[in-house]
Parts: structure tokens; sequence; C-alpha cells
């Protein structure tokens, strides 16, 4: 997959992200265990230029601290983030702002994302002059125009507020304000989860073509597999702050390895009962990321857990070309 | 369909004064649910699918009120019914469960004086404290809650999602009721954690026999688990029928755009086709048909206003380019 030819765009390599609940002296008088959220746990993932890797979970799994740690939005506890080969954990705060113009994020939720005082004009045009893309007002006028109208919206738009939009529209907004800074890699964080079906589409189709049109690389992050892999290239699936499994989008949904990706997949609500797998319905709730299970952290709700599974966590196995499960029922199988 | 049916709402319309004028929330419905049948409602945000049933169960909040209609519950008419006859109803004969357990639950209050308000309420437990202690747990270990008598003296921030979720159902299905108004039952809850959900509820409606209104944005959800089928938009009913065949064979445009516009995991590769433009302002919705501005299939005779009208073997369409 990685040649040095073309290097990855974006690498973690074993990325952990712990959060301290403790507070002051309680840091002194309560034990670590059992008050840090485990959110990611040894992480490793890549994603090659040009392709979108769909991160796929259910709450608690660590895709949103995924997105964060990978911009350096939030300090890894251990592990390194590469940007184009750069370790951007090494950089000082000028040298990463100066990255972060090729970095960019749209959060899921487009009421609490723009600020509702600043006409969307402004929301946009401070990406533009952070980054130094513009450099006259009217110039930046221009180029904010040419913005708003590429994300399908009226160049009207700009004098308005966002409490004036619905929320396609302001999700619109904030993907032009990610691109204004000519950004060439996308984090997208359930951009459509806030949004209608119908709307939802055209959010979709936008975020298609805006790919294709600037070359752009999208680390996309879900709860909804059919939304997933729909846009993504190659899914990685994670359960309580670690990737089970990762292949091609084609190769989870016709051959899932990991017992939980096939119980996500049988979840999915379809239209027509034919095309669901046989159902493997999952009992329980998802364990707390204050104390993960030991061994494989699914164990606990796993149909086919055995002894192993409760004692030693899986190490990611190599299936197929580009196709890896952590999962000790294919331990022997390894190729 | 030759008994009567167990609801019937024909004609309701159900506005809310705003400062941009008369919002007809809901304008002109007509809907029956038979007893024992599953009818899954399915629409956006503004279709008007929870005014709707919030209209049925008298909880509109004023100055919104229910402008015209009826609505036959059991063949009486319950629109225009004190407040007090509603309040016997609700939570008895007709319950509801909430989008949003942790908003619908009482934070200040725990599990077991919620279940036990609601039997106290409409008597329908012999015997005293000990008794209704007793229905409570019973009503926990159905909805598959583990460890009921421990769970029923916690708080609702105890409890997970998925878990809350179950304890309003237990509080909805305590009275025993005739219909349940399922509103957007799993939405909060993970993919796993919903189908658990579904399938309780579905099993809830095989043991007691009773009617079941399933409200949801999500095509899917209502296609494994309802019989017939309504989809909303911009406050009226634009088709329905039975939910296997609206979805093979959808008769109006909206709902064909609908379903071109979910991403399918059958069919990965099938392009999505979104629908343009935006939904409707409620306050001001077009002329004529209310799908008419995003319709691709839009033409003369479009701009005038159009019934729900009958196409036979239980199918209903709200366009007037599709023949009977």
């Amino acid at each position: 997959m990685t040649d040095i030819a073309s290097p990855p765009l974006l690498r973690l390599v074993g990325v952990a992200k712990r959060y301290d609940l403790r507070r002051g002296l309680r840091r002194l008088l309560q034990p670590a265990e059992g008050n840090t959220v485990h959110a990611l746990d040894g992480v490793d993932l890549e994603i090659a230029r040009g392709e979108t890797l769909g991160v796929i979970g259910e709450s608690g799994c660590g895709k949103t601290t995924l997105g964060r740690v990978a911009l350096r939005l939030q300090e890894p506890s251990a592990g390194r983030v590469e940007f184009d080969g750069i370790d951007i954990g090494s950089l000082d705060a000028r040298r990463l702002r100066a990255l972060r113009k090729r970095m960019q994020i749209v959060f899921q939720d487009p009421y609490a994302s723009l600020n509702p005082r600043r006409s969307v004009g402004q929301i946009v045009g401070r990406g533009l002059a952070l980054h130094g893309g513009a450099t006259t007002s009217a110039e930046r006028h221009a180029r904010v125009a040419a913005l708003l109208e590429r994300v399908g919206l009226p160049r009207a738009a700009m004098a308005r507020f966002p409490h004036q939009f619905s929320g396609g529209q302001r999700q619109r907004v904030a993907i032009a304000r990610a691109l204004a800074a000519g950004p060439d890699f996308l984090v997208c964080d359930e951009p459509v989860s806030a949004l209608d079906v119908s709307i939802q589409a055209q959010i979709l189709a936008l975020l298609g073509e805006l790919k294709r049109d600037f070359g752009l690389t999208y680390l996309f992050i879900s709860h909804d597999l059919s939304v997933v892999a729909h846009v993504s290239d190659r899914v990685a699936v994670m359960y309580l702050g670690r990737v089970v499994e990762t292949g091609p989008s084609r190769r989870i949904l016709s051959a899932p390895a990991h017992p939980y990706t096939r119980a996500l997949l049988a979840a999915v609500p379809r239209l027509d009962a034919r095309d669901a797998p046989p159902r493997q319905r999952l009992t329980g709730d998802l364990p707390s990321p204050l104390r993960p299970p030991p061994g494989c952290r699914f164990h606990t709700r796993c149909p086919e857990a055995r002894e192993i599974c409760r004692r030693v966590s899986p190490a990611p196995i190599q299936l197929a070309q580009g196709h890896a499960v952590a999962c000790h029922l294919y331990s022997g199988a390894a190729p | 369909m030759s008994a009567a049916p167990l609801l019937s709402i024909r004609g309701l319309r159900t506005v809310f004064p705003t400062r941009q004028g008369l919002v007809r929330a809901v304008d002109g419905v007509d809907l029956d649910v038979a007893a024992g049948e599953c009818l899954g409602v399915v629409g956006e945000s503004g279709s008007g699918k929870s005014v709707t049933f919030q209209s049925v169960l008298g909880l509109v909040r004023p100055p919104g009120r229910i402008e015209a209609g009826e609505i036959r519950f059991d063949g009486r008419d319950i629109a225009g019914l004190p407040a007090d006859a509603l309040r016997a109803l609700r939570g008895g004969d007709i319950a509801m469960t909430m989008q949003d357990a942790l908003t619908a639950l009482n934070p200040a209050f725990t599990v077991e004086t919620q279940i036990v308000e609601t039997l106290r309420a409409h008597r329908r437990v012999q015997g005293g404290a000990r008794a209704l202690r007793a229905t409570a747990v019973e009503l926990l270990a159905r909805v598959g809650i583990p460890d009921p008598e421990s769970r029923l003296g916690q708080y609702p921030h105890q409890f997970s999602g998925g878990m809350r979720q179950r304890v309003m159902i237990a509080i909805a299905i305590a009275c025993r009721p005739r219909l349940l108004i399922a509103d957007e039952p799993t939405t909060a809850l993970d993919v796993t954690i919903q189908a658990q959900v579904l399938d309780l509820l579905a099993a809830m409606r095989a043991e007691s026999g009773m009617g079941m209104v399933l409200i949801s944005h999500d095509l899917g959800v209502v296609a494994s688990h309802c019989d017939r089928v309504a989809v909303m938009y911009g406050g009226q009913v634009v088709e329905s029928g039975p939910t296997r065949a609206v979805i093979d064979a959808p008769r109006h445009p909206y709902t064909r755009g609908l379903l071109r516009s979910r991403p399918d995991l059958a069919h990965p590769e099938r392009p999505i086709v979104p629908i343009g433009g935006q939904i409707p302002d409620p306050a001001a919705p077009p002329p004529g048909c209310r799908f008419r501005p995003r319709c691709p299939e839009a033409g003369p005779g479009c701009d005038a206003p159009v019934a729900l009208r009958d196409l036979g073997a239980g199918r209903a369409a709200r366009c007037v380019r599709v023949a009977a």
C-alpha cells in the first residue's frame, strides 16, 4: 500500500488519547484507574493522498477524538501523527498554524460551529485572512463570493447571519469556511448526521464534487454505516478506542471479518429484509470507556468470545491486501 | 378494513400562530390505525409527523391549537375532549414514547416513582404499595432490563441511552395501552442498541396485540417493522399504503426522491440522487402541491390544490400526475 514514491498523506502511529477526569488534589488522592477515559488506544492508520477513509463506530468509540488528534486540535497522550511526512507533534505554534492551511475540519453541528454574531461573509473571510489567501478587501470579497457559489449558496448570503439559514445551508457555509484556507486534507466529523435525509444527500453530493475538483483527501467520520460505505474508499471500524478492522469499503460490506463489524452490518435497518445478513443481535450495552474490559474490548458483547479473548488483546492480522482485522478468531488463519 | 379502525384521523389541521403568520403544521391529515397494526409515519423535519400525534394526545401547547378535523379513538371523537378526560386517556388507552428519554423522564425521581405514578393515576393495579412495586419490577423485566429489582431505585441518569429508552417503554406499556405511539424511539441510539429496542417494540406488540404508530425519519426503520406506511411532507400525507408496495413501487415523486437520496448498503455503487431545494417555509407554504418547488416531475396543474386520492389496493397518493 505504501511505497517510497507516494507516502501516505496522513499517518497515525500508535496514537493514544487518555482523559484524566481527576482535577486538582484528586490527582494525588484517587487512583488513575477508573478515573481515566481511554478514548484512543494504540491506533495505527494511514490515509493515501486523494483517498477517503471512512471511520465508523458507535458513541464512545473514539472516532471524534481521532479526527481531532489527527489535526492536533488535541495532543495525543502517546504515539505520533505525521502529515505529509511531517511529525505534527514536533511543530511549534507558528509552523503548526502554517500547516493548518492544508488541514481543515467540518463539524457535525452547523448550529454550534458557526459564530452567530458574525455574518457569513465574515465567517468565510476569516479563513482567507488567517491563511493569507487574499490581501485587499475587494479581493477577499470576490474570493468569498466565489467560494459561496462553489458550495451552492447565492452571493447575497455574505451579508446574512447563520440563524437565517437552514441546517443544510449552514453546513454549506461551514464547508466554504474550511475550503477558504485552500486545504488538501479535510476531516468531516459527522457532517450530515444533523440533517434531514433529502438534505443529507445534497451535502454528500457536494463533498464528492469538491473532492474531485480540488483533489481533496477526506477522513470521514460517521456512525452511519450506509453513509460511510457510500463515500469511502476504505473503512476503519472502531470500538472503544481501538481500530478492530480496516479494509476496502466493498470488502468490509461483502466480507466483514470482525464479529463487531458483522453485528453492525446486521443492525442497519434495510429497505428490503432480504438484503439483510443473518441476524446477529448484540446483547448488552457498550462498556464504559472509564473501565474498558481487558483483552479484546469487544469480548463482553461478542457472540464468539473465547477464553483467550478475555485475557489477550488481539493484534491486527492481515487477511488480504489492505484488509486487516484485530480478532483472535483469525490468529490461526494468517496467510 | 371492515371493522372500524382503532384510531381514525380525518381532515386534521393543527395551527401555531407565529410572528411570521399562522403556521399550519398539520394541514388536512387523514390516517387510520387498525387494532394490532403497526403504522409507520415517515417524514423530514417540519413534515408534521410529530404534531399530528401530539394533537391526538391533546399535547399541543397553546397558542397552538387544533383548528379543524376529527380524531376518533374507538369510534369516539377525542379532538375536543376536556383536559381531565384526555388525561384519563393518555397513558391509559393511548400511550406515547418520546424521542429523547433523558428529557422525557423526570431527573429528580427514581424510575420506581415514575412507573408507580402512572399505575396509580390509572388505577390499573389492585392492592397497595407492594403490589405496585411488584408490577413495576415485572415491567422492567419485560422490557429487558437486567437486575430489575435493584435498578428500580435508580434515577434516569444512572441508565444508559438504550436502557432509558426501555424505561420509557416500560412506563408507556404499564397500563396495557391499546395504542402505542412511538415518536422516533431509536433516533438517539446507536445502531446496535436501536436494533434491540425495535425488536423489543415488535415483541410487545405481538404479545399484547396493541396498535402501534412508529414515527421515524428513516424509511429503513419503518420498512422492517410496519405493515403500512404514511409518508408526510409539509404538514400533509403525500402517500400511504402497504409498506412493501410503497417501497417497491412508490407513486409520489417525494417518496421516490426520499428513496433515491438514501444511501443503500445493499447497493453501495448506486449513486444517491438528492432532492434539490429546501424544505418549504411552514409559514408560507407554496400554493397547490407542497412539493412542487422541489419536484422534478412538476408541470401544469401542480399549482392547484391536490387531494389525497385513493389508488386502490389500500394505496393513496397526493399527486395530480398519478393515475388511479
